[in-house]
């Protein structure tokens, strides 16, 4: 076998794996799906009175970990992440069956889903036994299921294969990390006390964080789905 | 030390069924239309190196119907797996020796040209 043979068989490798990834990948609808789900629980972060740190009455403690305590309605937000969380893994997972059918060749979101829906579950039981973290202020805020999505994405990194989204979902774990221990309203609170009041920001301000998680796996989700027709069509 | 061609698996050491465990290593499942369409290869032919690697245990092929339509899956096993690794291996290898090869012909002088010994004057 001559070298330049050789040569031409692993160029030959390397051009339909490349060529078989990017007829396999589809991880654009779930970031899709799921900023969609992030978006969507903005309406249970307004807080009624417009104090950020208003302790409601519905708030179940066996779903603590789940809904936090701080959100404007706590156990609406329970039963939002656990109905929505689950419904955006199913949708995930039928839309990479219903592509693996289009396109023929599939691939595993079993270790996605099982992963992402445990870590939901494993709130759920930790909350049921009363388990609080510590900083519970800041870190029960109902935002806790965004890091669930974050480690979620960092195995279908790996089950995709790819890089791109590994660097994603790896910067998007931090922020969903960030988000959980650092409240906007309360910085802002702290610099400035009276903006709150003065403002109705308090009304709002909650509202920030989960919005910018939302927003950076919509713009990631539609900045990926771009680039995979763009890339789709100078390949195939 | 053995050179690393005698290494080689001869159903692995095969264009195309190289070709084939590729793709297979990339997805969970890949229908027989798309390994088709990526290697650009007939009905018959794709068949008999499919029905090879699933002798070698390299490959699980699987027959179904999606809907009304006929379908055939392949898939890779482990010791598929192992193998294309195994091969993808020896390929570089063979490259880095054939890469040394190169580099050390360039170094090795030459066949020194013919220099005319100057004539003395007479």
């Amino acid at each position: 076998m001559v070298p330049a043979e050789q040569q031409s068989w692993a160029d030959e490798a390397d051009r339909l794996r490349r060529r078989t990834r990017l007829a396999r990948r589809g991880y654009w609808f779930p970031m899709l799906a799921f900023g969609l789900l992030v978006l969507g629980c903005l309406p249970y972060f307004r807080t009624r009175s417009g104090s950020s740190t208003t302790m409601y009455s519905s708030f179940h403690p066996a779903l603590s970990l789940v809904a936090g305590g701080n959100s404007g309605n706590p156990s609406r937000l329970a039963v939002y992440w656990l109905i929505g969380a689950p419904v955006a893994y199913f949708l995930s997972a039928a839309f990479y069956r219903f592509r693996a059918r289009r396109v023929g060749v599939s691939t595993s979101t079993k270790v996605f889903v099982a992963v992402g829906l445990g870590l939901l579950l494993l709130l759920v039981v930790l909350s049921a036994v009363g388990m609080a973290l510590p900083g519970r202020d800041t870190a029960q805020r109902g935002l806790l299921p965004l890091i669930t999505f974050g480690v979620g994405f960092c195995v279908l990194a790996w089950a995709e294969r790819s890089w791109a989204l590994g660097v994603f979902s790896a910067l998007f774990l931090g922020l969903t990390v960030t988000v959980n221990v650092f409240s906007t309203v309360t910085w802002v609170f702290t610099q400035h006390p009276t903006w709150l009041f003065e403002h109705h920001l308090g009304l709002y301000l909650e509202q920030i964080d989960p919005f910018v998680v939302g927003a950076v796996l919509m713009v990631g989700g539609l900045l990926a789905g771009a680039l995979f027709l763009i890339r789709r069509r100078s390949l195939l | 030390m053995t050179h690393p061609s005698q290494s080689l698996d001869e159903v692995v050491h095969q264009r195309h069924r190289l070709g084939i465990l590729t793709v297979l290593a990339e997805g969970k499942r890949v229908q027989f239309g798309f390994l088709q369409d990526l290697l650009g290869l007939t009905d018959g032919n794709l068949s008999r190196h499919l029905q090879i690697l699933e002798e070698a245990g390299y490959v699980a092929i699987e027959k179904g119907y999606e809907g009304k339509r006929p379908r055939t899956w392949a898939t890779i096993t482990k010791s598929g797996r192992r193998a294309l690794d195994a091969e993808m291996r020896i390929l570089s290898e063979l490259l880095h020796h054939a890469g040394d090869q190169k580099a050390t012909d360039t170094l090795r002088p030459s066949r020194s040209p013919k220099v005319l010994a100057p004539r003395p004057i007479p």
